[in-house]
């Protein structure tokens, strides 16, 4: 089962992952102004979310991210390295 | 004792100078690191030999800056590409908007702001035909970037490196430091910097004015959006742009101000100004941003 953890102090209140996500994982927190998970057993990892999310506010948590993209192994090997 | 060397090569000398903004942690530094070869700081012409840790800034412009890179990676066991312009060519390589002979020409034989003279032929290194980061010339063991790097980043990067540890530090765009709403507003006009005045609380994009926080690796406390001037993506593109193939810094920017303004990417796009500054400025010089598909780079730069 995916696990979404939100960092909230990075989080700008945009709502676009609300938007975004094909199955409603997320609900804007009025109060906060911040995004929050309500159903996270239907995230399908499809990772629309974190695509649009200005902040990289989210993090997923046990998925298989090499199922959905095409790596680079020059960028692959950089990104390792940086610090 | 670890020996320490930092290298400039074709730099503002912006980061040397970033290194003495430790201010007191700078001694924690010395503890631990023999200072052997800093020019910007000492008096040392010649690279030593046995360096353990070298940190390079700048980009290779010139014949000089490619022989002093090649000499120091030899003579080192860690190379750091330091600061936007070594990882990934920063506003140095902005100088492939144009060609090497008007950039001589500019700085010699036609420049408006002194006495034009004729162009050195001996002393001055020859230029290359188009400046690379130090970071595409040489094989690197860590890239930290930043414009300069922040001295609280220098500290969390340094110190563990030092002491034979690997630093972990976040490694979030600019927009999760920023405390700015984004909030999605109709608009359909793309406003230069230089125009009006932005609110302070709301996000610049949700303005529309370019920033570009959201493809900008962070890490800078997004000093710029706090103090009113929207990012210029000085950190270097985000982990998320360098990851993906398929996104750049250009298509993920009209992207987002289409989607918080509603306006078509076409109209985003028309009214774009100036790309190779705005948009490209900081990686224009970065192979793997060239050689992402849908990079404009290649049609941007004169070789
Ligand atoms: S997309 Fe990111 S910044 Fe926007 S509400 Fe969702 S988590 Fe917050
Ligand atoms: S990264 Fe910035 S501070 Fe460092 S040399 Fe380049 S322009 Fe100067
Ligand atoms: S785009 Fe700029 S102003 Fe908006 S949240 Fe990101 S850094 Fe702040
Ligand atoms: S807000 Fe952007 S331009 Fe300003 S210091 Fe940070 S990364 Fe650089």
């Amino acid at each position: 089962m995916v696990k979404i953890e939100i960092d909230e102090d990075a989080c700008v209140g945009c709502g676009s992952c609300v938007d975004d996500c094909p199955n409603n994982v997320y609900e804007m927190d009025e109060e906060k102004n911040k995004t929050k998970v309500v159903n996270e057993d239907d995230c399908m990892a499809c990772l629309s979310c974190h695509e649009i999310c200005p902040a990289e506010a989210m993090e997923h948590k046990d998925i298989h991210v090499a199922k959905r993209l095409y790596i680079d192994r020059k960028v692959s090997g950089i990104l390792k390295k940086i610090i | 004792m670890v020996n320490l060397a930092l290298e400039l090569l074709a730099s503002c000398a912006g980061c040397e100078v970033s290194i003495l903004d430790l201010h007191e942690d700078l001694i924690g530094v010395l503890e631990k690191a023999n200072l052997v070869y800093a020019p910007i700081l000492m008096d040392v012409k010649e690279i030593p030999d046995n360096i353990d840790i070298a940190i390079v800034s700048g980009s290779v412009r010139n014949e000089e800056n490619k022989e002093r890179l090649k000499e120091i990676r030899e003579k080192s066991k860690t190379v750091i590409a330091y600061g936007t312009c070594a990882c990934y060519g920063g506003i140095t390589c902005m100088a492939d908007l144009y060609s090497p002979e008007d950039v001589s020409a500019r700085s010699f034989s036609d420049n408006p702001s002194t006495e034009s003279s004729e162009q050195p032929s001996e002393v001055v290194p020859k230029l290359l035909p188009i400046v690379h980061p130090a970071g595409d010339m040489a094989e690197i063991d860590f890239y930290l970037p930043g414009c300069p790097p922040k001295e609280n980043l220098i500290k969390d990067v340094l110190v563990p490196l030092l002491n034979g540890e690997l630093p972990n530090v976040p490694q979030k765009s600019v927009c999760a430091d920023c405390s700015r709403t984004m909030e999605h507003i109709e608009f359909d006009k793309v406003h230069r910097r230089v125009e009006g005045e932005p609110k302070p609380d709301i996000c610049f994009l949700s303005q529309g004015y370019v920033c570009m926080g959201s493809v900008t690796l962070g890490r800078c406390g997004a000093l710029c959006s706090a103090a009113g001037v929207p990012c210029h993506g000085c950190g270097g593109p985000s982990m998320d742009i360098l990851r993906e193939p398929s996104h750049d810094v250009y298509n993920c920017i009209i992207n987002r101000i289409s989607h918080i303004s509603k306006m078509p990417h076409k109209d985003v796009e028309k009214q774009l100004y100036d790309i190779g500054h705005i948009v490209y400025g900081f990686v224009i010089g970065s192979t793997i941003m060239e050689d992402k598909k849908v990079s404009l780079i290649p049609e941007l730069i004169k070789k």
